[in-house]
């Protein structure tokens, strides 16, 4: 029986405990589905070619085992069997083959494969993210099925391409545009004629990433979301909007989308999600449910019914955990090996970066995915929950990543730099955020002697670089051309700034996201000028 | 009676009754706005209807009242429809219902008011019909000036209905199999009710119509589900529904009699025409009693039926395979499942596998481990699991891919565990029963019983096949025992036909030395270690038993003599192997005697064969050990030993004395000190053992052991025999050699092997310090603490190349000192008390005289 066959027959519970059951687990539970799942994978991983390769021609049978012998990976160590999709050397047949930008690597991007398990996870995924989306308390949701969904995620071949497709083989619900038009347009045009189409029919459900929802929110607001044709809307649509015209004069505040719309559920995903939600939840009148999911590792987690942190969903990777101990000391010394925790051995306060190994014959293995989260906490004792919530609180500090669109890294910021042909002879950048938590990039630099005598001063670099940022990375220019955002700003220290910083500490100041008191030393160092710049 | 008085009676009747007992059901079920619509519409149906009976009985308060009633539910009714197919199509419009509603509402106040139906009667009239005369009732009324187009309005409304369902399904809010029954339906009541206004106004086709349309209308609420029914049918319902459906037609048959009768009939008449139909009822009533048991016993009589032959012939059944048969066989008569699949737990492997299923020719390859979620769930005191909980419940999102794919390949809907005492040892496996329905909670509960039952009963079988299996195992090494060894050999011989069974009879050499040398525990580590070897040898070709004691016995079935003999000596070169390798000194000399026969050719019955195997053994035996021996005839013709094992005990005497004599004396050509000490210790010893009134043959033991004592010196350098000087280190390690040296020369010599516990333990301590074994206390043998003592007095008594000897005095003292630690507290005493009682002399002694 499909879901919409249940939705008919009114069967909720069984919905709920199918989908949304996993938070009803213990930790004991949690960890029992972990590592039984793992040594499935196990078994598929020490018979192919890519696993004996990852784990150095050993089969480990066991957890313990498992750890110990394989290593912490990254994808160059998979990149010659997944790059060119040999599909006889993975642990299962890939049903579908995702695609993503490979941040400042050779390549520009890198590919996954998704098997049948994986993908009927992934399905199972989206789908606790919109029951839960749509609900408020424990076992009771809104969606009915039928429902107009608003979708503003990246399609094929990027993972979030996947969903309407997983979707619409689950239940009935009206994408729009329709998935099939959708792929043929343009971000910008698909936004724009999926916002047309909610005015006309309404919307229920809204997935997007966060700063395009935040976005389309001001843009309503300001109205320049595009004209309304009042001809083609549906009764009810005009009728709201009349009221919400209506109530804008009466209360001489401008119309809301919530004003127009009631929302069944938000889902949100992005770097910035966790400063933009209240932005959102003002905006569209619904608290946004925040979800986590990478092109590696899958959809992996789902904030609740009562959106205060993400949850792991126990059956899509094995999670691991490196504290922020550990990858300072690995920052320091890249051959150091990074201890892992599990998820029930965590501490809460602390952060962590996520490591995963993919079950349902996944390829990727003890697999660092950059990503770093908080644990909240161990649990929702009100709530019932028994499992850690966690936050995402960004990419791992060598890359920043702005409004989920572009992630940036040193090699990226030495190519641009290279390019434009500037003379700067040192620099470091930050990640950093606006008074109205929007993120830029913040580029700390050296100007050269060549470059002080030709005048150039931070206007020109900014120029310069946003040209070269833009021809070398294609989300940069999207994020300029889809958020307005300008998202580089760029500082001049003194020359010999950094050279001060080596002689007092023995050390370089780490060039991707320093430590916050190195910011703080350097800062002083620079004196006057650049504190006043920067604020 | 004419057809249109069976029509216009029969038909309303019918139609009410459904719609009251439709209204029953939606009433119990759980509720939602579909469902509260249709009660509503129900309801319309039944205002229709009803007022069509109450005119023709014309009962009070009239028939132009009823018919008006009836012309309102007509009215209305559309009305209702069309709002129960605006909610079912979720396409509620405000505007449409509001007018719909004031065209129904305007009707019924003009229709109330007398604009429809001005005046209304019923005329008997008499009817003949193939020469026999009916009474007949028709209604005769006259329309008001706003009837037709309130009919119009009202067959607008009907078509209004169907658009609006029609639209629905091209809009996509519904599809055509939810609404295509609900169109039909109100087209037949459309169609029913035109019919009716436009001609054939005497027959009740408009009422066919609805009674057909709420049909159809509640086939498309069952059909998709939007009915939560929360409430099962009982017996005590459909009794219920019966009995209404039967007064009713008893009521009318009672009411037309009557009316027949048309009021020439006097009272008791009327009383008596009742009580005759009522009579008449009577069987018809039983036989629908009748049916319901059938119907609603069945499935019930079925599970009693299963459970009493499964309960009856359970508890007296010990046998595994038969209990699951029985067990598959009683679920197939109670639940008629396509396929039921038992599974039991190896305890070995940790597994559960398929141990009996329905098909006989195809068993499927499942096995499902114990980490299995599934066996968790059981664990966890659930009582069953369904392919739903399977899918829905986190708890099994642990479960493999593989795993998930076999239990669906395999179409298993329902698991039952089979328990013991909180283990779960098999598992219940039933794929979709056989008439496509569900299982129900009567279905799950029988098969828990039938599941907790076979758990007992399968522990009751488990626990008598270990009983019978432990009767027929020995204990210690877990083979065969002598009783099974018997059976077999008989069973073995009755189904070899014209084949061959050998026998090998194997014994341990000096296995009773070996006990008393190390102890019983040794003893038993030493029996297990030859019952595996025993066990690695023969595997699958033969059934090995331990025959008693130190005696094994291996049936070779289809073994001739040769093949028999190589399996022997592999035997008996893997045990001399296994023990020779070992580090411990003390386990050097356990060997095997072998003897092999052969039936027929060798032994014509099992019992010769078992005894010429036996003679073959003595003969390895007595002629050296450590060898196989196949028996032939000359063995027993040539083999004097045999007599002593044939029952003339006693017959046979081994010549001792020749023996000592032999050895004492090479040792006296070496060291003639060793020889007389081993004299006087002798003698010592044998004083001291006749003081503590042991028997005869233990006091002799202990003289002959206290000659051979030092026998092992032969082997010692004679510089370090004889050395004068304090003897090094290395020298003295070597002098300790002379213990093993003992063993290693009398062991060769079978007849003096009952010595060798006392030679090799003399130079052990009570407090444990001593060598070779280190024993302690009781657990060194009396005859060889007796010999410490001796051997330890002569040697502080006697000159010696190194030193001058002690006093007498002196040296009793030095034994006094060394009590409880060197020597056993009770033996010292007494042989100090000899020695100073003048009991045992030390000066002007003379050599024993050995006797025996």
């Amino acid at each position: 029986m499909n879901l919409d066959e249940k939705l008919r027959r009114k069967q909720y519970d069984l919905i709920w405990q199918e989908y949304c059951g996993f938070l009803d687990l213990s930790m004991p539970q949690y960890m029992e589905i972990q590592n039984r799942l793992l040594v499935e994978q196990l078994e598929l991983y020490a018979q192919c070619e890519l696993g004996n390769h990852i784990m150095k021609g050993k089969r480990p049978s066991t957890l313990d085992e498992f750890r110990k012998i394989v290593p912490l990976t990254k994808y160059e160590d998979y990149a010659d069997f997944l790059l060119p999709k040999i599909d006889s050397a993975l642990p299962a047949k890939p049903l579908a083959w995702i695609q993503t930008t490979w941040e400042g690597a050779k390549n520009p991007i890198k590919i996954a494969p998704y098997t049948e398990g994986m993908l009927k996870n992934y399905t199972n995924a989206i789908m606790a993210v919109i029951i839960l989306a749509t609900s408020n308390t424990r076992g009771e949701f809104s969606l009915r099925g039928g429902e107009n969904f608003l979708y503003g995620m990246a399609p094929m071949p990027y993972l979030t391409g996947l969903i309407p497709h997983l979707v619409n083989n689950t239940f009935t619900v009206n994408f729009m545009p329709p998935t099939n038009e959708a792929e043929l347009m343009g971000f910008r045009e698909r936004s724009r004629a999926g916002f047309q189409m909610g005015l006309q029919r309404g919307v229920d459900l809204f997935f997007g990433l966060s700063s395009i929802v935040a976005r389309m929110g001001e843009s309503f607001v300001s109205g320049s979301s595009g004209g309304m044709n009042i001809l083609r809307n549906s009764p009810k649509m005009n009728g709201r909007l009349f009221k919400a015209w209506l109530n804008s004069k009466q209360d001489k505040v401008p119309i809301r989308p919530k004003d127009v719309w009631t929302l069944k559920g938000l889902a949100c995903t992005g770097t910035d999600s966790a400063s933009l939600k209240p932005k959102i939840e003002e905006y569209w009148g619904v608290r946004p449910l925040e979800l986590f999911g990478g092109t590696e590792c899958g959809c992996i987690a789902t904030e609740t019914w009562k959106k205060d942190g993400l949850v792991f969903y126990p059956d899509i990777d094995f999670y691991e955990f490196i504290p922020k101990m550990e990858i300072d000391k690995n920052l320091d010394d890249p051959k150091y090996q990074p201890n892992t925790y599990l998820m029930n051995e965590l501490l809460p306060g602390n952060q962590y970066e996520l490591v995963v190994s993919n079950f349902k014959g996944g390829a990727f293995a003890r697999y660092r995915t950059g990503d770093m989260f908080k644990c909240l906490s161990l649990n929702n004792k009100e709530e019932g929950i028994k499992l850690p919530h966690f936050a995402y609180i960004d990419r791992f500090p060598t890359i920043i990543d702005i409004a989920g669109f572009t992630r940036i890294t040193e090699d990226t910021i030495d190519q641009a730099i290279r390019t434009s042909k500037l003379d700067i002879d040192d620099w470091f950048a930050v990640k950093d955020v606006t008074e109205d938590n929007r993120t830029f990039l913040h580029l700390y630099v050296e100007i050269g002697p060549e470059g002080t005598r030709s005048g150039l001063n931070r206007e020109i670099i900014g120029e310069h670089l946003s040209i070269y940022f833009r021809h070398i990375d294609s989300d940069y220019k999207d994020l300029q051309a889809l958020l307005g955002l300008n998202p580089l700003t760029v500082t001049v220290m003194p020359r010999g700034t950094m050279g001060q910083f080596l002689d007092r500490f023995g050390r370089n100041i780490r060039r991707m996201n320093p430590y916050h008191y190195d910011m703080v030393e350097i800062l002083k160092m620079a004196g006057d000028s650049a504190r006043r710049e920067v604020s | 009676m004419p057809l249109l008085e069976l029509l216009s009676q029969f038909v309303p009747s019918i139609a009410l009754l459904s719609y009251c007992l439709l209204l029953l059901f939606f009433t119990l079920a759980k509720k939602d706005k579909n469902i509260r619509m249709f009660i509503v519409v129900l309801l319309g149906l039944i205002v229709w209807t009803a007022p069509a009976i109450l005119m023709q009985t014309q009962v009070y308060p009239g028939v132009l009242f009823w018919h008006r009633i009836m012309i309102a539910g007509m009215l209305f009714t559309p009305f209702l429809i069309y709002l129960f197919v605006s909610v079912y199509t979720a396409s509620i419009s405000i505007f449409y219902i509001i007018l719909w509603g004031l065209v129904a509402g305007g009707s019924m106040i003009l229709n109330l008011l007398g604009y429809v139906i001005v005046t209304s009667t019923v005329v008997n009239y008499d009817i003949a019909i193939g020469g026999r005369h009916f009474n007949g009732v028709e209604f005769v009324y006259t329309v008001g000036p706003m009837a037709y187009l309130l009919f119009s309005l009202m067959f607008i409304m009907i078509l209004a209905i169907i658009i609006r369902a029609w639209k629905s399904i091209k809009s996509g809010n519904v599809t055509y199999d939810q609404i295509g029954l609900i169109i039909i339906g109100v087209s037949i009541m459309f169609l029913g009710t035109l019919i009716n206004s436009l001609a054939l106004h005497k027959y009740p086709i408009a009422v066919l119509g609805c009674f057909v349309n709420a049909i159809l209308m509640t086939i498309a609420i069952y059909k998709y589900r939007m009915l939560e029914l929360r409430f099962i049918i009982t017996r005590g319902i459909a009794y219920s529904v019966f009995a209404l459906v039967l007064t009713a037609i008893y009521v009318y048959l009672v009411l037309f009699v009557q009316r027949q009768i048309n009021g020439e009939a006097v009272s008791y008449f009327s009383a008596l025409s009742a009580l005759a139909v009522a009579f008449l009822f009577q069987p018809l009533y039983k036989l629908s009693g009748n049916f319901v048991d059938r119907v609603f016993s069945r499935a019930e009589y079925m599970r009693r039926q299963a459970l009493r032959s499964f309960s009856h012939v359970i508890s007296n059944n010990l046998d595994l395979h038969s209990i699951a048969n029985l067990l598959i066989e009683s679920v197939q008569q109670a639940i008629r499942a396509n396929s039921v699949m038992m599974l039991m737990k190896d305890e070995e492997r940790g597994t559960y596998q398929v141990f009996h299923n329905t098909s006989q020719i195809f068993r499927p390859d499942l096995t499902i481990p114990n980490d299995n979620p599934i066996v968790l769930w059981f664990e966890s005191d659930h009582p069953s699991l369904s392919r739903q909980e399977m899918h829905s419940l986190p708890f099994f999102k642990s479960m493999w891919d593989k795993e998930k794919r076999t239990i669906d390949e395999l179409g298993i809907e329902v698991i039952i565990p089979i328990k013991s005492r909180n283990e779960v040892i098999g598992l219940l496996m039933l794929t979709r029963k056989n008439n496509n329905t569900g299982y129900n909670v009567g279905d799950i509960d029988l098969l828990t019983y039938l599941g907790a039952s076979t758990g007992i009963a399968i522990d009751n079988a488990r626990l008598y096949s270990r009983s019978q299996s432990e009767a027929m195992t020995d204990s210690l090494t877990k083979l065969r025992n002598h009783r099974y060894f018997h059976r077999a050999l008989q069973e073995e011989v009755e189904k070899l036909g014209s084949g061959e069974l050998s026998l090998l009879m194997i014994d341990l050499d000096l296995f009773k030395l070996f006990n008393d040398l190390y102890g019983h525990v040794e003893g038993d580590n030493a029996l297990e270690t030859v019952a595996s070897i025993l066990i690695r040898n023969v595997g699958q070709k033969g059934i090995v038993c331990r025959y008693g004691g130190e005696e094994f016995t291996v049936l070779l079935p289809r073994y001739d003599t040769k093949m028999a003999y190589d399996l022997a000596e592999k035997i008996r070169m893997d045990i001399e192997k296994t023990f020779f390798s070992m580090n411990d000194v003390t386990q050097r000399f356990l060997t095997a005697s072998i003897g092999v026969c052969t039936y027929p050719y060798a032994a014509p019955n099992t019992e010769e064969l078992l005894k010429r195997a036996d003679i073959a053994m003595y003969t390895a035996k007595n002629s050296g050990k450590n060898k196989t021996v196949i028996y032939t005839p000359e063995i027993q013709m040539t083999e004097p030993s045999l007599q002593g094992r044939m029952g003339a005990s006693g017959a046979m005497k081994p010549n001792f004395a020749a023996t000592i004599y032999a050895l004492t004396a090479a040792i006296d050509a070496k060291d003639h000190y060793t020889f007389g000490h081993s004299q006087k210790v002798a003698e010592y010893a044998t004083v001291l053992a006749s003081k503590l009134s042991l028997d005869k043959s233990h006091i002799e033991l202990i003289q002959e052991a206290a000659l051979l004592h030092d026998i092992g010196k032969i082997g010692i350098p004679e510089h370090i025999l004889t050395k004068t000087g304090r003897l090094t280190n290395e020298e003295f390690d070597i002098v300790k050699q002379h213990v093993e040296m003992s063993i290693t020369i009398i062991k060769h010599l079978p007849s003096m092997n009952h010595v060798i516990p006392a030679v090799i333990g003399h130079h052990e301590r009570w407090d444990g310090k001593g060598y070779p074994r280190g024993l302690r206390c009781e657990n060194i043998p009396l005859a060889a603490r007796c010999l410490a003592i001796a051997d330890a007095f002569d040697a502080m008594t006697s000159n010696r190349p190194y030193r001058n000897s002690l006093t007498v005095n002196a040296a009793l003292v030095e034994i006094e000192n060394n009590v409880g630690t060197q020597f056993d507290p009770l033996l010292a005493n007494i042989f100090v008390k000899l020695v100073r009682d003048g009991v045992i002399k030390v000066d002007g002694h003379s050599p024993i005289k050995v006797v025996v």
